[in-house]
């Protein structure tokens, strides 16, 4: 026989033999020593030497022969105490498979503390170890063996005999048996702390003991209740956390990681159970949990009926928890303004008001209501009461992600986020240029540019993004031929600033009277460009868009005129789009960048650019290098190779403009572009204050970028549009 | 021999662990699972090696209440910590051979992961409980 057969054998038997042994001889306490021991003795024999053929009896005998010792050393001290013998207690005559029955009532009296009725039961009826009980609640061994010490102390002391409650007792005995088990499932299901594998699975656990119970109260609706209740509940464990043990809000769970065999069983049990009777609160509340098991998604849960659930279960008691509850069902099935109005009449609840869950739903309503700013301080308020590290960094996500600003608001934000964009793409370019075409560029290089202090001329990056500014601060959106005339002139006033061959035939072409349609088309024998050009000038966008779609949008026509290809337009897109991310979230709070991410694979709908972005977040947690990130991502002309890398070299350094430029620019390869589109990115986000008075100062066209970003910054207020 | 090992952090060094919007940079996700595991590790080994007494982690400094008195009168104070203060965020008791032992297990919880320069504030000391037979 293998060891964890004895094991489960042992404590399926335990409260059968406690029951027998203090029913024949009374002396609860004692017997329950005898007990353990015996099963300790079981426990090293068995395995050794084969099963008895009558385990029990066996166990029984062995227990009842130390019972007697145990009796005999007592009564000898009682003697010697006050010389009165001490009369065993009649066998109480109820039939055995009553005794594991009067076992939870005895171990669940009311004499005891909820937490020593916890302990008793376990090691009682559960037959756990006491040092196993006291790792599930993470204290020490003799802690929990006080406790339970204690407890049968306080039971001896009471007098209490080993039999049946009177009938008029029995329900609300039942009661606290079902509370008692309740709170041991609550315990397992909520702990998230200490290693799984070192601590009994409580809720395993609370769900074998009302399975117990159930077989020796099969009539009693509120134990089938019970069961039904843990059983539908523990079905969604699976789900309940993620990867990574963040937990994950019912609404947001993957139902088909339910336990679907769990549900049915707990579906069973329910629907057993409810039409004998007035429903207690445990029915009440396995109904509302499977209400929730079976719909197929949060939407299309029966919030009416959970509601009227909820009503019914605050008539049975005045408990906060369940008013939260039901506070939330009344803002799913009526509005969250319903919600919020009932939340407001439990904020003096001092047992509620102040505890974080109280925020947390109130967040949740206020999100729901689109009040952002009032639900993040509420999620705020919430993550600062929680003391468990998972409810809190879950609360400070769902904080953190509605922290980005809708609209630019203010005059002074919309001149500093456009002034940052412009002056940071200009310094990515003046600072890349000398380096590009590098295959590696080291730090010691990049500080000996700083160093020399001359100026920094920029280059066809800078020169059309200007035009493109100029181009939106007249007209506030895009028109394409006239924006390809104006790409055409900045080139041929300044064709020496560095164009690629490619761009400089078109725009030629362009210039000579070609329409823009048939040169980019027939660009690179006629697959159209793919290049980073459409990108590396597109940022401007951001300041003239209305929303994330619109700078989508304004990119994808102002790609028209040069890059036919679809990756030349996506690459304008990805940028744009980062652009206006970058300058509509608050810099005062910290950057939640795999939202950002999300936020921009969502804008550009493309598989591939998508995966691109999905590596970037991946070695944004690694902190890769910018070498390495260069390697993985790539640092080439075409705007796959390169619109991702800048992204990432934003990423990096969201909140310092000189940081973002030294990287970007040791990424080498397309140096100036890369970080014209990195610093576009930065300065959108932080201002212009992070870039150094020192590196300002050598950069030819700052004050043109000054005034075109002061141009912009009143369009983008709707001042000229 | 006894010894408490303590480590200290500040607010903002849990805020920056529990991803609090404008704190220090917020520790992602696998960072948060490998430190976990990190822990989890040390202390299932110390069980293992029968060298562990007891571990607690403590919650968020600002839920700290202290209890002075002010000219013989109680005084409650609630969060009395500045944000960047390092106070007491935790500690793991073991009972091993010696003070080089104990030392040994705290560089082992001194090179749990996290993100660059997340712990840099972060200390641990490690001091023997005071031994009530010898002082009797």
């Amino acid at each position: 026989m293998r060891p964890d057969h004895v094991e489960d054998l042992l404590r399926e038997l335990a409260p059968q033999v406690l029951g027998a042994l203090a029913r024949r001889y009374g002396h609860f306490a004692e017997a329950e020593d005898a007990v353990q021991e015996a099963m300790l003795s079981a426990c090293t024999s068995w395995p050794r030497e084969g099963l008895p053929e009558r385990p029990r009896a066996w166990l029984i005998t062995v227990a009842s022969r130390r019972l007697t010792d145990l009796l005999r050393a007592e009564e000898a001290r009682q003697r010697r105490e006050d010389g009165a013998a001490r009369a065993w207690r009649p066998p109480a005559g109820d039939t055995e498979a009553d005794d594991t029955l009067v076992l939870f009532y005895l171990c669940c009296h009311p004499a005891l503390r909820p937490a020593d009725q916890i302990a008793l039961t376990l090691r009682s009826v559960g037959g756990l170890s006491t040092a196993e009980i006291a790792r599930a609640f993470l204290v020490p061994e003799q802690t929990m063996a006080q406790r339970i010490l204690r407890a049968k102390r306080r039971i001896r002391n009471h007098g209490e005999p080993f039999r049946m409650p009177a009938a008029t007792e029995r329900a609300e005995r039942t009661a606290a048996v079902l509370h008692v088990l309740y709170l041991i499932f609550t315990e397992g299901y909520t702990s998230t702390v200490g290693a799984q594998l070192y601590r009994v699975d409580l809720s395993a656990e609370a769900i074998r003991l009302a399975r117990i119970l159930r077989l020796l109260l099969p009539r009693d609706s509120e134990v089938t209740g019970l069961l039904a209740l843990m059983l539908l509940t523990d079905a969604r464990r699976p789900a309940r956390t993620g990867a990574h043990g963040e937990l994950i809000p019912l609404a947001e769970q993957d139902r088909g990681r339910w336990d679907t065999a769990a549900i049915s069983e707990g579906l069973a049990l329910i629907t057993e159970a409810l039409p004998n009777g007035p429903a207690g609160p445990y029915q009440l509340q396995a109904a509302i949990a499977a209400l929730h098991d079976e719909a197929p998604s949060s939407a299309d849960t029966d919030w009416p009926q959970i509601l009227a659930l909820y009503e019914v279960l605050l008539a049975h008691a005045d408990n906060p928890v369940v008013a939260l509850n039901h506070a939330v069902a009344l803002a799913m099935a009526r509005g969250p303004e319903a919600g919020l109005e009932r939340l407001a009449r439990l904020a003096g609840d001092p047992r509620i008001g102040e505890r974080h869950r109280y925020h947390a739903v109130r967040a949740h309503l206020l999100e729901l209501t689109g009040e952002r700013k009032g639900a993040a301080e509420a999620y705020l308020r919430a993550a600062r009461l929680a003391t468990n590290l998972r409810e809190q960094q879950y609360l400070n996500r769902k904080a953190a992600a509605l922290c980005a600003r809708p609209t630019l608001t203010t005059m002074i934000g919309t001149v500093d986020t456009a002034r940052g964009l412009l002056l940071g793409l200009l310094a990515g370019d003046c600072f890349g240029a000398p380096f590009e075409g590098g295959a590696t560029v080291g730090e010691a290089a990049v500080r000996a540019l700083e160093r020399t202090g001359e100026p920094l001329r920029y280059t066809d990056d800078t020169a059309l993004a200007f035009a493109f500014a100029a181009h939106l601060a007249e007209h506030g959106e895009v028109r394409i031929d006239r924006l390809a005339r104006e790409f055409a002139d900045t080139w041929r006033a300044e064709p020496w600033r560095g164009y690629g061959a490619g761009a400089a035939r078109l725009f030629a072409r362009v210039a000579e009277g070609t329409p823009w349609e048939q040169a980019a088309r027939e660009q690179f024998g006629g697959s159209g460009s793919y290049g980073n050009g459409a990108a590396m000038r597109v940022a401007p966008a951001a300041l003239a868009a209305r929303d994330l779609g619109h700078a989508a949008e304004l990119a994808r026509r102002s790609a028209l005129p040069s890059h036919a290809h679809e990756d030349g337009t996506l690459g304008a897109v990805c940028q744009a789009g980062a652009a206006f991310l970058a300058a509509h979230q608050d810099p005062g709070i910290r950057l939640d960048t795999a939202g950002f991410l999300g936020a921009l694979s969502d804008t550009l709908g493309s598989a591939r650019w998508r995966d691109s972005l999905e590596r970037a977040g991946t070695l944004l947690r690694a902190g890769a290098s910018p070498e390495r990130a260069a390697r993985e991502l790539g640092n080439g002309v075409a705007a796959p190779e390169s619109v991702p890398s800048a992204v990432y070299a934003f990423l990096r350094e969201p909140d310092d403009l000189a940081a973002c430029l030294r990287f970007a620019v040791r990424m080498a390869g397309d140096t100036d572009t890369i970080a014209a589109m990195a610093g576009a990115l930065t300065g959108a986000r932080c201002g212009p204050a992070t870039l150094p008075a020192s590196w300002r100062a050598r950069l030819e066209g700052a004050e043109r970028a000054v005034a075109l970003a002061d141009r912009l910054a009143v369009t983008s207020t709707g001042g000229a549009r | 021999m006894k010894y408490m090992i303590m480590l200290y952090a500040s607010q903002a060094d849990h805020d920056a662990l529990s991803g609090r919007p404008g704190s220090k940079p917020a520790w992602s996700q696998e960072e948060i699972a490998a430190l976990h595991e990190h822990m989890g590790k040390i202390h299932t080994e110390l069980a293992e090696s029968g060298e562990l007494v007891d571990a607690q982690p403590l919650a968020q400094p600002v839920h700290t209440r202290r209890l002075h008195s002010r000219d013989g009168v109680p005084v409650v104070t609630d969060g009395p910590y500045a944000e960047t203060q390092e106070v007491l965020a935790g500690y793991t008791i073991v009972d091993c051979s010696g003070m080089d032992r104990a030392t040994e297990i705290g560089f082992e919880f001194a090179s749990a992961p996290g993100p660059e320069g997340a712990t840099d504030t972060a200390f641990l000391d490690i001091r023997p409980l005071g031994d009530g037979q010898a002082e009797l």
